[in-house]
């Protein structure tokens, strides 16, 4: 047990985690809109919920008809009210751990993920794929929290030759190259995307917002889609033109950008 | 060990007490038959549904996830001839059955009415309110091993490494003599001690919120409508006009937000919880005596329903010799679980065999007799399909997805007749 909270305390101290950081949502926590949306889906907040026979059972009605639909504040007054430290758990950590708890809750059902998205076939030139994923690292390492996906129209039948000629082609290049791009490298199938935007012509690239850490047509909502082969430069840069917010990527991967070296230029290099 | 001996005799006479009192308890069918076949053969002993699942096959599993989840990395695996690529996947292994009565199949949509076994039931027949009948019924559980996909797609996928094999019946809780006796199930859940104490019931909280959580980042939660209609031709297409609020816009650049800047960590953390905090069903809580729901109806009381099946899972996994529900994913322990189960061991380059199902791999959906969206491990049941009007049924089939990380091409594909690849 005593692991388990190191393993939730750390975040804490990485992540600048005070009291501060609850005042979005400790006195009034899910209890907007959000509240209604999270209800519908999930019946209730927080808390427990058990058809239990046995024993505890009064332990756990009386938990349950306390601390469901509680909001934070409540639940640490709960705890400090009816919880004494023990060996296994003190008060404290037990709260610590309820207020984590709470927060990846209500971040992970509230907060969204910019996601990249690019679509492309098996003819699109891996050169084109593999500077987009050097962009996307570029921005990365610049604090942006973007992530990238890949979706391929449908699975080749040989798609044991077409990963290892992928490999090939990226295990080619020098270390920092192999790096960035399998850092982002994330292949995906999924049909929807392309149904659901209408896609017909690869490659496109699209940013999204989702909800989810798998990025699907229900929990994402895509912003801009531009079709046609375009460089992650050229793609920021329009969109920069609609939202000015969006220079700042502009600047950084004309900054920063990385582009793979010609085949040539890095042969020359090894007889060098 | 002396000790060890006396308590293998006590284990052995409960076994045999267990047994006699199945006999004891036993009503005698209107029709006996000597055998098996006899009873197969009489029509009048079967009773056949008018919509069996395996009928809805297709449209009653969720085949979407399959796709969503499905992903292939460069990252190098560490597997020997061939290193593999890492990647992920999902596919259903299975069907859970949870009926109301002896030898009900659902998922076949086949009951043997007679009782040519005597499996210690206590099921009568009664009143559509049931009253005191309820009070004597438990249900039976059946753990039915049919990975359609494997089945259908081997060949022309075997990148997957697909489960294979026949369909088999892993787990028939009306053959397994310690299904209906509170003691020796006890043995399914080593961590009965620790439940009682307040801390862990109230970390059961910790483990819901870990449970949600990973589901919502697996996207099983929100949900929102796509847009639909064409869409405007110009360069650039710029959606704002669907009108959504994205908050990432802001959150994603400032870095604030948790999610945003730990990414997959989040679930790694809700995972390490989840399966760390094995004994706690996630936010069904945990069941401290007794893995079978005793009396009620199983369709009405929906949240019963999905914690049950996940306790059936628990224990069909734990009683089955062939361990169907092998480790497929990388995980590590922390906290109680250490010392209880052993030690994680990587399983990138074949499945392992591991007592429990891992909660942050295992899915559940309901099949039959409604169709419902896909539940993590412990996440709560309610959802819109449960709560609509539903068919009569005896029993209720769900479809188990089991998630895999594993390193493509380099990976010993499983299947039950395969285990030596190991």
């Amino acid at each position: 047990m005593k692991k388990i909270i190191l393993i939730l305390v750390i975040p804490f101290i990485l992540f600048g985690f005070d009291s501060e950081d609850y005042k979005e949502f400790a006195t009034n926590p899910l209890t907007s809109e959000n509240q209604v949306k999270i209800k519908e889906e999930f019946g209730y907040i927080n808390g427990i919920k058990n058809t239990n026979e046995g024993i505890n059972k009064e332990i756990i009605k009386e938990l349950n008809k306390k601390i469901k639909g509680m909001s934070l504040n409540e639940a640490i007054e709960y705890i400090n009210i009816f919880y004494k430290d023990t060996e296994f758990l003190t008060k404290k950590e037990l709260i610590d751990l309820v207020k984590l708890s709470y927060k990846m809750q209500y971040e992970a059902l509230t907060k969204s993920h910019m996601f990249l998205l690019y679509f492309f076939t098996r003819e699109v030139p891996k050169n084109s794929m593999a500077n987009i994923l050097l962009g996307v690292s570029a921005l990365q390492e610049n604090g942006l929290n973007i992530e990238s996906k890949q979706y391929l129209t449908g699975v080749p039948d040989n798609i044991q030759e077409y990963m290892s000629n992928w490999k090939t082609f990226v295990y080619d290049y020098p270390f920092k190259y192999q790096n960035n791009i399998v850092r982002n490298f994330h292949l995906k199938f999924d049909p929807r995307f392309f149904r659901v935007y209408e896609i017909q012509e690869a490659p496109a690239m699209a940013l999204a917002f989702c909800q989810s850490a798998i990025p699907t047509p229900k929990t994402c909502k895509i912003k801009y889609l531009i079709r046609g082969d375009t460089s992650l430069f050229d793609f920021f840069d329009k969109i920069s033109k609609i939202e000015p917010k969006y220079k700042k990527y502009v600047n950084i991967l004309k900054a920063n950008g990385i582009y793979l070296p010609k085949k040539e230029v890095k042969n020359n290099e090894n007889k060098k | 060990m002396k000790g060890d001996n006396i308590i293998k005799k006590l284990f052995l006479s409960l076994l045999l007490v267990a047994t006699f009192s199945f006999a004891k308890e036993t009503t005698i069918p209107d029709i006996s038959y000597d055998d098996l076949d006899s009873a197969l053969t009489d029509p009048s002993s079967q009773e056949v549904m008018l919509h069996p699942m395996s009928e809805n096959l297709i449209g009653s599993t969720a085949w979407f996830l399959i796709m969503s989840e499905l992903e292939m990395t460069l990252e190098l695996g560490p597997c020997n001839p061939i290193p593999g690529l890492k990647s992920h996947m999902i596919e259903p292994i299975g069907y859970l059955e949870r009926v109301s009565s002896p030898l009900n199949f659902p998922f076949m949509g086949f009951q043997i009415k007679a009782n040519p076994v005597k499996f210690g039931d206590t099921h009568e027949t009664g009143g559509e309110t049931g009253g005191e009948n309820q009070r004597t019924q438990t249900a039976h559980a059946h753990f039915i091993y049919v990975p359609v996909i494997g089945m259908l797609m081997k060949k022309t996928m075997a990148f997957w490494c697909l489960h294979n094999g026949p369909i088999a019946l892993p787990y028939l809780s009306e053959f397994d003599p310690t299904y209906k006796q509170d003691f020796m199930y006890l043995k399914m859940i080593p961590q009965m001690a620790a439940m009682l104490s307040p801390d862990v019931i109230v970390s059961s909280i910790i483990d819901c919120m870990a449970t949600e959580t990973a589901a919502a980042l697996y996207g099983f939660s929100v949900e929102v409508e796509p847009p639909e209609g064409s869409m405007p031709n110009s360069a650039v297409e710029n959606y704002d006009q669907q009108n959504f609020e994205d908050q990432a816009a802001a959150n994603g650049e400032s870095g604030e937000s948790f999610v945003n800047s730990v990414k997959a960590d989040t679930r790694e953390i809700a995972n390490t919880i989840r399966n760390s905090m094995y004994y706690i069903d996630g936010c069904n809580g945990f069941t401290a005596v007794g893995g079978y729901q005793d009396g009620g109806d199983p369709i009405k009381e929906t949240h019963g329903e999905w914690h049950q099946m996940s306790v059936l899972l628990r224990g069909a996994s734990a009683m089955s010799q062939t361990s169907f529900l092998d480790k497929q994913s990388e995980f590590a322990f922390n906290g109680p679980a250490e010392g209880h189960l052993p030690t994680p061991v990587s399983s990138w380059c074949g499945p392992k065999e591991f007592p429990m199902p891992v909660p942050s791999e295992t899915v559940l959906q309901e099949a039959y007799p409604v169709v419902g969206k896909p539940h993590e491990m412990g996440q709560t049941g309610i959802a819109v399909s449960t709560a609509k009007n539903l068919p009569a049924s005896e029993g209720t089939v769900m479809v188990v997805w089991q998630r895999r990380d594993y390193a493509a091409f380099g990976y010993a594909c499983p299947g039950m007749l395969t285990r030596k690849n190991k």
